[in-house]
């Protein structure tokens, strides 16, 4: 898990434009002015393309905090 | 705010002066927008062939009253970016929303979250609208984005039910009721 949440933070961090160290545990959409729509949309497309699958509405609607990005890694079965 | 129903509107926020279009918003900049395939690429039309004067009719077509079409200008300087529309059903109380940001620029700095905020205030205020929704593509990353951000949840999936980039999608349709937008600005939510 803790390769996974590194991969996530890695992947959150470059979608937003800030440094991995500045995603923390517990961090959510609302704690970043750069998690913006086409933050988001940077995110949906990093992580489509580590899952090498395109994320359904749902999916891209329930990314919402740092642990999302790391539940949603580990169960596309992304590496 | 005060407004007549047929009378043109007019809203602000802290970047946006937000109001009705007139034929003169018919301008080779909005025009320019309808021929950008990435801004077009979710939009349920195309219109590349859009003339001026067909694009005039277009705006025309918004009385006001029960379809607005709303421009979105920065302030300062009033340049057009955007549009937001609605479409409001008299009986029912409901607005079915649309928007168009043309202005890439704008792309990612929560221009929609700002001028649709306004927006609500406007149709569960002064036009007295019960629900507010709008259709949205599947893969529409950016505007899930701020459908969600704004609190409209989802009201269910239409399959398979567009064609974008050559393959069939979904439709999924968002909805937002007044007296949960009141609760939510009521406790400081944008």
């Amino acid at each position: 898990m803790s390769a996974q949440k590194d991969r996530a933070r890695t992947l959150l961090a470059a979608a937003l434009g800030v440094s991995p160290g500045a995603i923390k545990d517990g961090a959510g959409v609302k704690d970043f002015e750069q998690w913006d729509s086409l933050g988001h949309m940077r995110l949906v497309a990093a992580i489509e393309a580590e899952a090498g699958m395109i994320l359904s509405a749902e999916q891209i609607l329930a990314l919402a905090s740092f642990e999302d990005v790391v539940n949603i890694l580990s169960r596309t079965g992304a590496e | 705010m005060t407004w007549q129903p047929g009378h043109p509107v007019r809203l602000e926020t802290e970047r946006f002066e937000l109001r009705s279009l007139t034929e003169a918003d018919a301008t080779e900049r909005y025009l320019g927008w309808l021929r950008d395939p990435e801004v077009m690429r979710y939009v349920n039309a195309r219109r590349e062939e859009t003339t001026r004067d067909e694009l005039r009719a277009f705006i025309l077509r918004h009385d006001n009253r029960n379809n607005f079409l709303l421009g979105i200008f920065a302030r300062p300087g009033g340049v057009h970016i955007g549009n937001l529309s609605a479409e409001c059903h008299p009986i029912h109380r409901s607005a079915k929303l649309g928007v168009l940001i043309g202005d890439r620029s704008y792309w990612g700095r929560r221009a929609v979250l700002e001028a649709r905020s306004a927006l609500l205030d406007f149709l569960f205020g002064a036009a007295a609208m019960e629900k507010a929704w709008g259709p949205c593509y599947a893969h529409n990353v950016p505007a899930l984005f701020n459908y969600r951000m704004l609190g409209f949840s989802v009201e269910g999936v239409q399959r398979a039910h567009v064609v974008c980039d050559g393959a069939r999608m979904d439709v999924v349709n968002f909805a937002l009721f007044r007296g949960d937008w009141l609760a939510r600005r009521a406790a400081g939510g944008k």
